[in-house]
């Protein structure tokens, strides 16, 4: 009799569960196609390039590990796995070693610096995601050259400015929808010449670009600058010993009016006074 | 063939005309003589000259690299005192704005709904048609952004020709608060000191104002002194946190219209516990406010007694309660103005002038300055920044106002119509003494059927695109589709939404496509030349404005005849003989802007806004005024107004003047205004909060920098940014697209949390450059009751899930 009841309770209690759960399933496949016909946002749309890796990286990308491989999948460091950042920072940073510079490199790097800048001088763009509430974050990386692996993190050449991204744009946003696809621009702007200008052959070359806002030439040229700019004798860094930069491009006086450089010195006397 | 002989005899006319001004400039040898780079350099084949940025109203200078007849460079122009050599990311791109492939290249008629190509001639001949037919119903409205030429001649088109004066610039929509604030206060527009404020002050306070994104330049030009190692304390008093607020040592987040009532309690407690300014007070200042009998912009005098008792009632606890701001920071911000050691910086611009107690906010701001004497030193300031590169010198200079005349004179004062008669060499009386319709009464005039009173019938917009910065946009704008009788003239370089809705469009030059001069934030007038062509067949707004006259004089309309019966812009050469300037081809062979500026310089001394001879702002990186000659022949500028050390006009027995003070003495006009709740208020139906505003890549409506892939890149479609715990409780999440409705219209928009901004719980802003999602639908057309401005900071939504 006892046994009887413990069946009839087993039973009804399994058939409950039963019921249970397929009121629970239901529930969520209800909920699941509710929630998808409801709020699902809008797919972004990208019509622009993304800019996530310069453009002779290595191209390998870690695949991404699936929710459904997480529990069993086994995390260990990567071939470019560094327990320091100290070290990161360090790496590659060979001063006194000879470099040979070589064509192809001196192309590539052309070309992906050309890619970020809409125009010879211009500031680049970013060309990562950013925290778009905040400048701080940047210094993180910038402050001082990083190179991991084949990305790196250049650092300012110009003096610490509190405010990045007054000057450079993210070149990658969240993206929102839009319904607005912007009409093409043919502005077409100055290219970078490849070297600067030499006067004979083995003649030191003068700065090509203007000196403003890129003082710190180290930072592009140094041992963790692209590689197609770095200089060849790293250990050298007086660079201006050697390497004229333009008058023209500095906006300094220049033009052949005596008169008018008289004119111009006494008004940046002025200016100098005035934000004294 | 011929469009490109023309181009290249425009352009050898332009080269010559700048290089001979360019040498006039180096021989005169004057201190401030800042020639352009070489023309003729011969770095790369780019030639580089000066010329200020086309976009906000901080006035920075660009160099301009030009090669084979394009713009293909910009620079930060190192001699230029606003900028110093730096730019911000829509200013390292302004030469792109250009190059947009869909520029407007021929005038276009809207026939059967579509828009067809026609002639230059047809569509002059159609306007003039039009002006000729309904004299009294056509309008002008106009920008900010039209150089000081533009408006100039606008303005003696309509005012002084046609006697009418419905010509109002969208810049009633962004500084017009400014404008009634400054005349309340002082008597005369336009802020005292100058950005080197920036550079001295200690204590920089920002009132609804996140210049991080819209004047860049300037907010670096303070932060970066924090990395020469410089103590300076800023300020963040608004509704949501910004890019500015991460820089600032405290944020003080106020409800809306908070402002009000922290200035009131400011006041108070200088009052209260003794700490204003008596010395100052007694030799500076007069109070003033609206009572019985005294309700308009300036008001009635008060006793200091009288003063008194109305700040009574704005005790800390009682502006707690309306501000939402701690009763220790109303107590600190108090104590700040009762430190006569510290030299304090109050910066503003639209947060306080879109607002419909936004005269009043104005005003106090300037009040609390002069309470406690922080004025008159530099870096103790209450500078109000505008947000367009010419607002101040087209729109308050020039007076493109419904009730304004050129250099501060007004519509209603008949002296100073016979003043403009007289500098205008036109009849006495011929000018209509009724102000004409500010942009909103103008707006829904236009709108309104003629047959129910909308007398408007004939809109000419230029450099503007109303049909998405319009409040309330489908009363005030989209309502004219299917009025027949009205006509909606556009002017503009690419298409936008108002020229959508165009009966006829007018492709225009821009920027360096045409000689130009600016008018920024700090007095400062700028010029430049024309660098290239403008596309197609595309012309300058000065020469569309002075063709249309010319056709109407042609069919015999008497306004425009001037008193010896000559065309009202009978424009001549150095020889004094008259050049037909409304034939394009003739357009540039004399300097066009040269003239009408020296044709406008005399007006502008009644207030002492002296503007110097044209060519000296050949050679500057701008000059701000008053700008007077010197014994020796050379022109100083002024940095420092109604302050004896560096302003000319101060009488020598003072320290401090307001020469056009409001009481005839020498005061100033510190106000009492009282605590006045918003327009509209969240409520159970809608209970958000809504303030919309701009980012820092994109101008305004980003017809412009929208087209700049760049800058589109980085903020391409406009968002609903909210709080993340607002989001939870609606069920949204970050990214989903959702319905932002309010009484008057809705859009839909992604939502965004903890993204750029961040708005308190209760509060979402929406950016209004995205011409796919209209805000303006959104917004209301409450403002101000003196300057008309609307209050695009405020009013009541809520959001929807879309499915529902």
């Amino acid at each position: 009799m006892e046994l009887h009841t413990d069946n009839e309770v087993q039973r009804t209690t399994s058939r409950g569960l039963q019921v249970v759960l397929f009121v629970i399933i239901a529930f969520t496949l209800v909920g699941f196609f509710v929630g998808i016909d409801q709020g699902a946002p809008d797919s972004i749309e990208q019509n622009y390039t993304m800019h996530n890796e310069s453009i002779h990286s290595t191209g390998v990308a870690i695949p991404a590990t699936t929710y459904r491989e997480m529990k069993n999948a086994k995390t260990s460091p990567n071939a470019q796995w560094k327990s320091d950042f100290a070290l990161i920072a360090r790496a590659n940073t060979q001063l006194y070693e000879e470099f040979t510079p070589n064509k192809q490199d001196r192309l590539l790097s052309w070309l992906a610096r050309s890619e970020g800048r809409a125009y010879h001088g211009a500031p680049p763009v970013i060309p990562h995601a950013t925290d778009s509430a905040s400048n701080n974050n940047c210094m993180a990386c910038h402050a001082d050259s990083v190179r991991i692996g084949n990305s790196k993190a250049s650092s300012l050449p110009h003096p610490y400015l509190a405010s990045c991204q007054q000057c450079h744009a993210p070149s990658y946003n969240e993206g929102f929808s839009t319904g607005f696809v912007p009409p093409t621009n043919s502005f077409k702007g100055a290219e970078a010449p490849l070297t600067g200008e030499i006067a004979w052959e083995g003649a030191p070359p003068v700065i090509p670009h203007s000196t403003l806002m890129r003082s710190n030439c180290l930072a592009c040229h140094g041992p963790n600058g692209d590689q197609g700019l770095r200089t060849p004798h790293p250990w050298q860094t007086s660079c201006m010993q050697c390497h004229a930069p333009s008058a023209e491009l500095d906006q300094r006086p220049h033009p052949t009016n005596p008169e008018l450089i008289s004119s111009m010195i006494s008004s940046l006397k002025e200016i100098e006074t005035s934000t004294e | 063939m011929t469009q490109s002989t023309t181009d290249r005899r425009t352009f050898m006319k332009v080269s010559a005309m700048a290089a001979a001004t360019a040498s006039v400039a180096g021989a005169s040898g004057k201190s401030f003589a800042l020639p352009v780079l070489n023309n003729e350099s011969q770095a790369g084949g780019i030639s580089w000259d000066k010329a200020p940025c086309r976009f906000c109203g901080t006035g920075c200078h660009v160099q301009v690299g030009v090669q084979d007849g394009k713009v293909v460079a910009i620079a930060g122009d190192l001699l230029a005192d606003v900028n110093k050599g730096l730019l911000c990311v829509k200013g390292y791109h302004v030469g792109l704005a250009l190059y947009g492939d869909d520029r407007l290249t021929t005038p276009l008629l809207k026939k059967n709904g579509k828009h067809v190509p026609i002639s230059w001639e047809e569509a002059i001949d159609i306007i003039a048609h039009r002006i000729n037919n309904n004299q009294d119903q056509f309008a002008i409205y106009g920008s900010g952004q039209w150089t000081i030429p533009e408006g100039y001649a606008a303005q003696k088109f309509i005012k002084g020709g046609l006697a009418n004066n419905h010509i109002d610039p969208n810049a009633r929509l962004c500084m017009a608060s400014a404008v009634t604030g400054f005349i309340a206060t002082y008597g005369v527009d336009e802020p005292a000191g100058c950005y080197q404020d920036l550079d001295e002050c200690d204590t920089l306070i920002m009132w609804g104002n996140n210049p991080a994104e819209m004047h860049p330049v300037l907010f670096s030009r303070v932060i970066d002194r924090r990395s020469k190692g410089e103590k300076i304390k800023l300020i963040d008093i608004g509704t949501r946190r910004t890019r500015t607020t991460e820089h600032c040592d405290e944020y003080l987040e106020m409800q809306p219209h908070g402002d009000v009532a922290i200035l009131l309690g400011i006041m108070h407690l200088l009052v209260e516990n003794n700490t204003y300014d008596s010395d100052f007070v007694e030799k500076n200042c007069a109070f003033r406010a609206h009572y019985e009998g005294n309700m308009g912009l300036k008001g009635g005098p008060i006793s200091f007694d009288e003063y008194k008792e109305r700040l009574k009632p704005y005790t800390p606890e009682h502006v707690a309660k309306l501000s939402g701001l701690d009763e220790d920071k109303i107590r600190m911000l108090g104590d700040l103005f009762a430190d006569p050691k510290r030299k304090i910086t109050s910066l503003w611009c639209m947060g306080v002038n879109q607002h419909t107690m936004g005269t009043a906010v104005n005003s106090m701001i300037h009040g609390i300055h002069m309470l406690s004497g922080h004025f008159g030193t530099p870096g103790d300031s209450p500078t109000s920044l505008t947000g367009q590169p010419s607002a101040c010198g087209t729109a308050r200079e020039v007076g493109t106002l419904s009730h304004a005349l050129p250099g501060g004179r007004l519509v209603a004062n008949e002296t100073h119509r016979e003043q403009c008669e007289d500098l205008w060499n036109i009849p006495r009386g011929r000018m209509n003494p009724v102000p004409g319709k500010h942009t909103i009464e103008m707006w829904e005039s236009f709108c309104t059927p003629t047959s129910e009173g909308g007398e408007i019938n004939t809109i000419w917009v230029q450099v503007t695109n109303p049909a998405q910065t319009m409040p309330n946009l489908s009363k005030l704008v989209e309502a004219k589709e299917g009025l027949e009788d009205k006509f909606l003239i556009v002017s503009d370089v690419y298409p936008t939404p108002t020229t959508a809705m165009a009966d006829l469009i007018l492709p225009s030059a821009m920027w360096v496509e045409k000689n130009g001069m600016y008018g920024n934030s700090e007095r400062r007038t700028q010029q430049w030349f024309k660098m290239v062509s403008p596309p197609g067949d595309a012309r300058d707004d000065v020469w569309q404005t002075i063709a249309v006259a010319r056709k109407l004089y042609e069919l015999g309309n008497p306004g425009m005849k001037d008193k010896d019966s000559e065309f009202l812009f009978n424009i001549t050469d150095d020889s004094g003989n008259p050049v037909p300037v409304w034939e394009w081809e003739r357009y540039y062979d004399v300097n066009v802007d040269k003239f009408l500026f020296e044709e406008y310089r005399p007006f502008t001394r009644l207030k002492h806004k002296n503007l110097a001879p044209y060519d000296e702002y050949v050679k500057a990186r701008g000059l701000r005024w008053p700008v007077v000659e010197q014994e020796n022949g050379s022109w100083r500028e002024t940095k420092f107004r109604f302050a004896r050390f560096d302003d000319p006009y101060v009488s020598p027995d003072r320290e401090i003047e307001f020469y056009h003070s409001n009481t005839n003495d020498g005061r100033v006009q510190i106000w009492a205004h009282d605590y006045q709740p918003p327009a509209e208020v969240p409520d159970a139906e809608y209970p958000l909060w809504l303030c919309t505003g701009r980012v820092l890549e994109h101008w305004h409506t980003g017809s412009m920098t929208r087209r700049i892939p760049q800058l589109h890149r980085a903020m391409p479609a406009a968002y609903v940014e909210m709080h993340p715990d607002d989001a939870i409780a609606l069920n949204m999440r970050n990214g989903e697209v959702v319905r932002l409705e309010s009484r008057r219209g809705s859009i839909e928009a992604a939502i965004w949390t903890n993204g750029r901004g961040h708005p308190p719980v209760g509060t979402v802003f929406v950016p209004f450059f995205d011409e796919s999602k209209l805000i303006n639908r959104v917004t209301l057309d409450a403002h101000d009751p003196f300057s008309k401005q609307p209050d695009y900071k405020k009013c009541a939504v809520r959001l929807v899930k879309r499915s529902s």
